[in-house]
């Protein structure tokens, strides 16, 4: 590589850096502890553990849905249901509901109950520091704007590992991998640990990177289901007014029509109505994958809310598998509490390079450049006067 | 090393460490088990050569063991 090129693949590494560097700190910073949200959770939280049969389940022992549903509803006098959530392992259920069908999420309540006994089963915390660092994390309470600037910003991120890949090779033209000079100076030391943290923690900060900006477009990537897949799921009932709560049939036969669509798996959710994951007339029940790698690939069955009657099933496309998958890449929550630490420790990688390369700009970015290019160029060797 | 190395070289062990590190990352998403140990095996390689270079290098300080021992003469003299 000539020093034209090593300068141009500088500047472009200098400036994506620059930008992102301190969102994406404070990205590290809050993800840290996100990645243990559940064990924080069930230290501090007053989610019972239950056993009995999964929520997800059917038949004796498990209350029926309208009798869950009824007890929210009791519960939030005047609101309607928007999701009906099922676990697989243990007998919890989660009701939300909202003023209207179509109420911004800041709008509405979480009910968890038990639906062997029906008895509520504790609240989901949403003002304690968790909910408040994962609002941070997301959108930096700044709503959907703010949802595609970190995007934005993690692209950026993205253009930095790629020149810094790129860069990486004039530097270790001379040296060894894994050379650590720690002891010269203390520029040399932390050039030498950006560019070895960098390159070992390349992959992992690719993919964290590019599927948070995944889940950065997890608005516009569900509208486009709805404007396509969706649409043409219900097209028989396009142009027709919303259906009112008040003729909205039995969620139990809803049930039993979308479980004879599609037999033997389990549902992971019921969209209601007017929602995000839904259209304006259909209990949209949403059913995992029968393999654990398939589990999360959901195919919903759209019912009519009226009738009970199924209307269509069609496998999610591809672009809203890919939102789906990039979520366990994204938080590490897939894997037990060794995949968690090793995320943390990854985390903690990332926040170095992040500062390391903070520290090399602040330290001479008054040389001049020719001079900082000839650093990259000698391995660190020719130090830039400040 | 005074030596240039080829791309191919400069490149042979970050390849691997990336290649691993994806393999770790995929296989805790099919299955549980084995294939979770599996990924934190694959994850666990970056941290450890992370250790391995830190190891190598030697003290960070290269006086410190010699700064140790004109202390301990101090305190016996």
């Amino acid at each position: 590589m000539n020093t034209r090129s090593i300068r141009a693949w500088y500047l472009v590494h200098k400036w994506t850096s620059l930008v992102c560097t301190l969102f994406l700190l404070m990205l590290c910073v809050t993800g840290l502890p996100l990645i243990f949200h559940d064990e924080i959770d069930a230290l501090t939280g007053e989610q019972v553990k239950m056993a009995g049969l999964p929520s997800s389940g059917e038949g004796p022992g498990l209350l029926p849905l309208d009798t869950m549903l009824a007890k929210a509803l009791t519960a939030r006098p005047g609101e309607v249901p928007v999701f009906m959530a099922f676990d697989n392992e243990s007998p919890v259920l989660t009701v939300t509901t909202a003023p209207r069908p179509d109420s911004p999420a800041s709008d509405m309540t979480i009910q968890l109950f038990n639906r062997a006994t029906g008895t509520p089963a504790g609240k989901v915390d949403e003002q304690g520091v968790m909910p408040f660092l994962l609002q941070l994390h997301t959108d930096m309470f700044l709503g959907l704007p703010g949802m595609l600037f970190l995007g934005a910003m993690g692209l950026l991120f993205v253009a930095a590992i790629v020149s810094g890949v790129v860069l990486y090779a004039p530097f270790m033209r001379k040296l060894r991998f894994g050379t650590l000079r720690r002891t010269r100076s203390t520029r040399l030391k932390w050039l030498d640990y950006h560019n070895l943290l960098g390159i070992v923690a390349l992959a992992w900060m690719t993919v964290v990177g590019l599927t948070g900006v995944i889940n950065a477009l997890a608005t516009p990537i569900i509208q486009l289901w709805q404007m396509n897949e969706l649409a043409e799921m219900t097209r028989a009932y396009q142009g027709r007014s919303a259906l009112p709560p008040a003729r909205y049939g039995s969620l139990d036969t809803a049930m039993a029509s979308a479980r004879k669509a599609i037999p033997g798996n389990n549902p992971q959710f019921i969209a209601f109505p007017g929602g995000a994951f839904s259209s304006k007339h259909h209990y949209a029940v949403f059913f995992q994958g029968t393999t654990p790698l398939t589990e999360r690939a959901l195919t919903p069955a759209l019912i009519d809310a009226e009738t009970g009657q199924l209307t269509d099933v069609r496998p999610m496309p591809w672009y809203t598998l890919a939102l789906t998958y990039s979520q366990p890449l994204h938080f590490g929550d897939y894997g037990g509490l060794p995949l968690k630490m090793l995320w943390a420790a990854l985390t903690l990688f990332t926040i170095v390079v992040l500062g390391s390369g903070l520290y090399l700009w602040l330290g001479r970015h008054r040389a001049p450049l020719e001079t900082r290019v000839l650093e990259v160029e000698t391995g660190g060797l020719a130090v830039p006067a400040e | 090393m005074k030596r240039r190395q080829s791309k191919r070289a400069i490149f042979a062990v970050p390849t691997v460490i990336a290649a691993v590190s994806l393999f770790g990352l995929v296989a805790a998403l099919t299955g549980d088990g084995l294939r979770d140990m599996a990924s934190w095996v694959g994850l666990a390689v970056p941290a450890a050569a992370v250790a391995w270079a830190r190891h190598r290098a030697g003290p960070s300080e290269p006086d410190s063991a010699q700064r140790r021992a004109t202390r301990k003469k101090g305190t016996l003299s």
